[in-house]
């Protein structure tokens, strides 16, 4: 095979021998060598490539907690407040107010009418945020101006709400008369149009054939996955809660396989898919289908619910507003039986724990587990771990556990954390990535995509500045140098995906997995770090722009 | 059709009703990303899909399970009628389990939302459980010695048949019914009843042929009723409730009061 020796700007390897380099050599899809213009010459000189010499080149990010229904979303269009870049690279400009909405859910539908989709056919949007909008709450009427022949769905950006129009109701068969919670009202007893949590919307959702579930695991889905992935420059991405019957595996064997495709994604059985006892010998069998570009063989548990939500489970003294402590997902008694059964059976497992009540028996369990059935590098990993105080980061340090933190919600639910759910103090120390480096404990920083958009860049600003919505920092004394954030999103995800000996950095050896962008996350203010324009990828070598 | 939604040790059961094989389908309730539960909805619209469509739908719900939430989407369906939660408190343990400072709410909960409680292994219980559950729900309590439940209890009577007006002691069993066919309702008489239905009324189902020339049926399981408009030939109804606390000959009076 040819050598490519590609200059750069600037190559931010993440490797302590190297920080900086010029050039880097690629052969066979993996580095060759790092350095300078003649970094490939004992190898015998390669051919230089410069289309990216006016950039700069970091490893490939990595998205440790994301999911596959982050692509499934973009069969639908966007309704949301802030500007997404869809799949195809177009802009989706934020819609500030409701007249917006209606102008782009008309558009919309113009769009369906002139490709000749029949006029009952439903229209589905996604990503309203009613918390921004000033004006009069987003009704049915409003809808109806849309459409009065098809369903128009809206479903909220925290996927707990929707709010729909008349034709929906009808087909949902929901009417003055019903008697439903959740099926709102106004004051004069008609139906508002909006319909609050999952029952609710359930009648609906079957009926217009929305169903993410099936979506997610289709190959318009995957490549959707991808495509959102190279735009932020991610090459490595998990889809932490999967079903993975065979079926899906072969399609995304297939899919990541296929030489136009760019992204390394990480599926993880959800435990709670499966029947307790079926869960490590199935995880074990797919180890066995792992290739390159689809690692097998993890597991995630989910404990506890979220914050925001209020079904998080904290410790004393709870919630701030006065709620009621949140709600197990899995009895603490089970969880502890399964996370023993996972580990005797070496079975990496990332374990969502929102609260801190659910990381102490994370914790608890791991340690009992431990003691009884000794296993050196185990890795497990606590996703979110939003609450994990420096008690707690010394307890994971000791057991070999590492964390997953969810940087963005400091941006995205700060303010509300602060006001609502557990006051100023706890707030200022949620998702505590300095102490969690102060105390050694292995890490990485996430975005949940889709709850909260796929950008690593825009994670490790997070991380670094902690600015919320409203423009505050919260917790100053948590933020993290640019490196540190840098390194969370590339060697420290992959640590905790067991790969950072394959990727990570950009060293000998590794695979040329890179991110483009035209300035360094090291180099610019830290306020601009999530400003940095991606350029693309090179996955396994192969260049993919955007 | 019986669904688990199933976590840990419950999961026995699932390998018992194997034998059950095709009737069965074991859930989850994962979510991605919070407690949403939509494993076990898009399971509830598998199950509608079904053809044979199944008469009944019986979910066990796993340990720490929100029924309430499940509840929800039978009560939101159109083509689902709500049949009720019925919460089985293992008497030797329950006591424990509500006081545990981890899950005790949760268990709480789940008795404080049933539609009926039965309490099993009261053998090995402590004499003051029966009381201890009576604080945490309004809800009928039934004894269920080695798990055994009158189906009519969980399932509700069938279909009224009895002609003419009648009810029964049936003796030894738990419940005491009454049924009615024939005759004309009042509408507004009827939704007052569900309202507040006679004293023990646990289950109440009825087609009614009512006196504005209008017909309909309406449900009872425990709490909650439903009322809405269907076809309807003839007027018939059924009701059920545990034999020490319902009186059919009452009922039969309240009834006599509907007629319009």
């Amino acid at each position: 095979m040819t050598i490519t020796v590609y200059s750069s700007k600037k190559i931010v390897t993440m490797d302590r021998n190297m920080p900086e380099a010029t050039h880097v050599a690629v052969k066979d899809g993996r580095i060759l060598a790092v350095g300078d213009a003649t970094c490939a010459d004992q190898w015998g000189g390669g051919t230089l490539d410069d289309q990216f010499a006016n950039d700069v080149l970091t490893p490939g990010f990595i998205e440790g907690h994301a999911h596959l229904m982050a692509g499934a979303m973009w069969n639908y269009p966007y309704v949301g407040y802030h500007d997404r870049i869809d799949t195809e690279g177009k802009l989706w400009p934020g819609l500030l107010n409701i007249e917006d909405v209606i102008r782009g859910l008309k558009e919309a539908e113009a769009r369906m009418t002139a490709a000749g989709e029949p006029a009952e056919k439903p229209l589905y949007a996604w990503g309203f945020d009613p918390i921004f909008l000033d004006t009069e709450r987003l009704n049915r009427s409003h809808l109806d101006e849309v459409s009065t022949t098809r369903p128009v769905v809206v479903q909220h950006s925290n996927f707990h709400l929707m709010t729909v129009n008349s034709a929906a109701l009808d087909l949902a068969q929901y009417t003055r008369e019903t008697n439903v919670i959740g099926v709102a009202k106004d004051d004069a007893g008609e139906l508002n149009g909006e319909l609050q949590e999952l029952a609710a919307m359930f009648p609906l959702m079957r009926r217009i054939g929305v169903n993410f579930r099936a979506l997610s695991s289709q190959e318009p889905s995957i490549r959707a996955f991808g495509a959102i992935a190279r735009q932020t420059g991610t090459t490595t991405m998990t889809d932490l809660h999967a079903e993975l019957p065979d079926d899906d595996v072969d399609t995304l064997v297939r899919v990541t396989g296929s030489n136009d495709y760019a992204l390394r994604i990480v599926p993880m059985l959800g435990a709670a898919l499966l029947p307790p006892n079926d869960v490590g010998p199935r995880a074990l069998e797919l180890t066995k289908k792992t290739t390159d570009m689809l690692r097998l063989g993890g597991v995630k548990l989910v404990l506890d619910g979220s914050i925001q939500g209020y079904t998080a489970r904290l410790r004393w003294p709870g919630h701030v507003n006065g709620a009621p402590n949140g709600i197990w997902v899995i009895a603490p008694e089970q969880a502890e039986e399964l996370i023993e059964k996972l580990h005797k059976a070496h079975v990496q497992m990332h374990i969502h724990t929102n609260g801190d009540e659910a990381s102490v028996v994370a914790i608890d369990a791991i340690e009992r587990a431990q003691s009884l059935h000794y296993w050196g590098d185990h890795r497990h990993t606590l996703q979110h771990g939003q609450m994990i105080d420096r008690a707690l980061f010394k307890r994971m340090k000791a057991l070999g556990i590492a964390v997953n933190l969810f940087a963005n919600h400091i941006w995205y639910f700060g303010d509300m954390h602060v006001a609502k759910s557990i006051g100023l103090d706890r707030a200022r120390r949620m998702d505590a990535c300095r102490t969690c480096l102060d105390e050694d404990v292995a890490m990485a920083i996430h975005s949940d995509a889709p709850v909260t958009p796929l950008a690593p860049l825009f994670t490790a600003w997070c991380a670094v500045n902690r600015i919320t919505m409203s423009g505050e920092c919260l917790g100053p004394e948590q933020r993290i140098e640019a490196t540190e954030a840098l390194e969370a999103i590339t060697l420290g995800a992959a640590y905790t995906l067991k790969l950072d000996e394959d990727i990570g950095s950009i060293e000998a050896g590794k695979i040329a997995d890179f991110a483009v962008m035209d300035d360094s996350p090291l180099d610019v203010e830290p306020m601009a770090i999530k400003d940095i324009k991606v350029k693309g990828v090179v996955s396994g070598g192969r260049v993919f722009l955007n | 059709m019986v669904m688990v939604n199933d976590f840990g040790e419950l999961n026995i059961d699932a390998e018992l009703l194997e034998s059950a094989d095709e009737d069965t389908m074991t859930l989850s309730n994962g979510c991605i990303c919070c407690t949403m539960g939509t494993e076990l909805l898009y399971a509830l619209g598998d199950a509608i899909d079904r053809r044979p469509r199944p008469d009944h739908l019986v979910i066990e719900a796993s340990g720490v399970a929100q029924p309430e939430k499940i509840a929800a989407a039978a009560h939101a369906e159109p083509e689902m009628q709500y049949a009720g939660v019925v919460t089985v408190a293992d008497a030797a343990n329950i006591g424990a389990l509500t006081s545990d400072p981890m899950i005790g709410a949760q268990i709480a909960g789940q008795l404080e939302v049933a539609d009926l409680v039965a309490l099993t292994k009261t053998d090995l219980g402590d004499a003051n459980v029966t009381g201890l559950v009576r604080r945490l729900t309004t809800a009928p309590i039934v004894e269920a010695p080695m798990g055994a439940l009158d189906p009519m209890l969980v399932l509700g009577p069938t279909s009224p048949q009895t002609p003419g007006t009648g009810h029964s002691h049936d003796h030894g069993a738990d419940y005491a019914q009454w049924s009615s066919k024939g005759g004309v309702v009042d509408r507004e008489a009827l939704k007052a009843f569900l309202i507040t239905p006679p004293k023990g009324l646990y289950r109440f189902k009825g087609v009614f042929r009512f006196s504005d020339g209008t017909s309909g049926e309406a449900h009872i399981v425990g709490a909650t009723h439903a009322l809405r408009t269907t076809e309807a030939d003839e007027t018939a109804a059924v009701a059920i409730g545990l034999s020490a606390e319902f009186d059919p000959a009452e009922m039969a009076s309240i009834w006599e009061t509907l007629s319009a």
